[in-house]
């Protein structure tokens, strides 16, 4: 009888131990590790969380995404520049009413031969002279501080190409922050030198080679200012790559129609400058008239 | 008698001669026939009805006062220095004037293109500078005699 409750005591106890050791085998399989773990807590995300390395230690924390190291500034844009893009939406006269003009002969015909209007006829607005180089331009740039530019496009080279690039760099970067201290929201840019025609090329002194290695040293200067540059060179070439000989009486500068190519493509490039303009219209045909729509004043 | 008839008769001539000589003409001058007979002549090496301005350029290029003129024509061709300025000014002392802006113009555009552009100078320094009453002409031409034969046929 004796016998039979201790056998009966010791198989109980068995049991019992036995069910205990399937638990806590269980609880291992799902901890993954020698540490116990709150099964009834553990969730989706603290079983992905708590995925095998030997030394990972259980989350407590119900969500397991890792928290950031660090946030990047969100008002910061990166700049876009120094090639202006061609907009899809052509601005208007009213873009170029707060623009300055700064540079050489080649520049005066954007004023001479400005006959729509499209840029202000006011000389106010210009600061050229025949023959000025960048390294003469900081009386100019000076006067240009008596006015509030929003825009200032600047057009020198063809007067330069034969003076060293620390030369030329140093002064544009001169005339640069000089223009961006007096007029610290301004848009500026730097437009390329204009090519050159192949009789030009071939017998003076005014290579195109040496103006394409001027317009790439421009980009760069563009990049390291902070200031945006319109590449005309390209519209202004002909299919041989130089200035056509029939727009120009010196092989440098060029006749009114070839103006208005530059002209036309200041209206596609720019950089928007926060304000709304009316969208420039095509000239509608003469029965519709009455709906054409323009901020340039008539010719 | 024939002593007083005689007397009369050549104070007329006086008079009729002091009428027609010296002061310029005071006929008025068509600018826009000037002009067109210009621009249509051989004596620029380009087509110089591309190269006309607005008119209120003409001021700040020449530096003249605005309230001298009453109406001014204006073609430049800042590649081969050619120009055409016709302007009709208020009153003969404004001609005066403008004539002297044209010659310092002339003047000072030698000395600004001399350094890159050198044919310009022989036409600058044979520019036509012409004045008849209250009218001013300068033409910066290829051929100057051409440009001088217009000019006279209209201002002289």
């Amino acid at each position: 009888m004796r016998h039979k409750t201790v056998a009966l005591i010791l198989i109980g106890l068995s049991v019992v131990l036995a069910c205990a050791a399937v638990v806590v085998l269980r609880v291992r399989m799902l901890s993954g590790g020698p540490e116990a773990v709150d099964v009834t807590a553990v969730t989706p995300a603290d079983y992905a969380a708590a995925q095998p390395a030997p030394d990972q230690t259980p989350t407590p924390e119900p969500t397991a995404t890792p928290e950031p190291t660090a946030t990047p500034e969100p008002t910061e844009t990166p700049w876009a520049g120094p090639l202006v893009k061609e907009q899809s939406v052509p601005v208007p006269a009213a873009y170029f009413a707060d623009a300055g003009f700064l540079g050489n002969s080649v520049l005066s015909g954007l004023w001479l031969y400005n006959n729509d209007l499209l840029l202000p006829s006011d000389p106010t607005h210009w600061f050229w002279q025949d023959s000025l180089t960048i390294m003469g331009a900081s009386p100019y740039a000076a006067q240009m501080a008596a006015y509030d530019f929003g825009k200032i496009y600047i057009e020198f080279g063809i007067n330069e190409l034969t003076y060293d690039q620390s030369t030329l760099q140093e002064a544009f970067n001169t005339v640069i922050d000089q223009l961006q201290a007096d007029h610290p929201n301004a848009i500026i840019y730097l437009m390329s030198v204009t090519p050159v025609s192949q009789y030009c090329d071939a017998n003076l002194s005014i290579k195109q080679s040496a103006v394409m290695a001027f317009n790439n040293m421009l980009q760069t200067i563009a990049a390291e200012q902070h200031v945006w540059y319109l590449d005309v060179y390209p519209v202004l070439c002909g299919p041989d790559g130089f200035l056509p000989s029939d727009v120009t009486p010196d092989g440098v500068h060029f006749n009114p129609a070839h103006y208005q190519l530059w002209l036309d493509y200041l209206t596609t490039h720019y950089v928007p400058d926060g304000r709304e303009y009316a969208v420039p219209q095509t000239e509608a045909p003469a029965e519709d008239a009455g709906d054409t729509v323009t901020d340039a004043p008539a010719a | 008698m024939k002593k007083i008839v005689i007397c009369m008769i050549v104070l007329g001539l006086v008079l009729t001669l002091t009428a027609c000589g010296g002061g310029g003409s005071k006929k008025d001058v068509d600018l826009d026939a000037l002009a067109s007979e210009l621009t249509a002549s051989a004596a620029f090496t380009m087509d110089m009805g591309q190269y006309a301005m607005q008119p209120e350029l003409a001021a700040p290029t020449y530096g003249y006062d605005a309230a001298d003129v009453a109406s001014a024509k204006f073609f430049y061709n800042n590649g081969s220095a050619e120009e055409i300025f016709l302007a009709q000014a208020s009153d003969e002392e404004a001609a005066a004037r403008l004539e002297q802006l044209c010659e310092d113009r002339t003047a000072n555009q030698q000395t600004v293109l001399s350094s890159y552009n050198p044919d310009a100078i022989p036409r600058l320094q044979n520019a036509v500078i012409a004045r008849s009453g209250v009218y001013v002409a300068l033409v910066v031409a290829n051929d100057a005699a051409a440009a001088q034969t217009v000019v006279d046929k209209y201002m002289k």
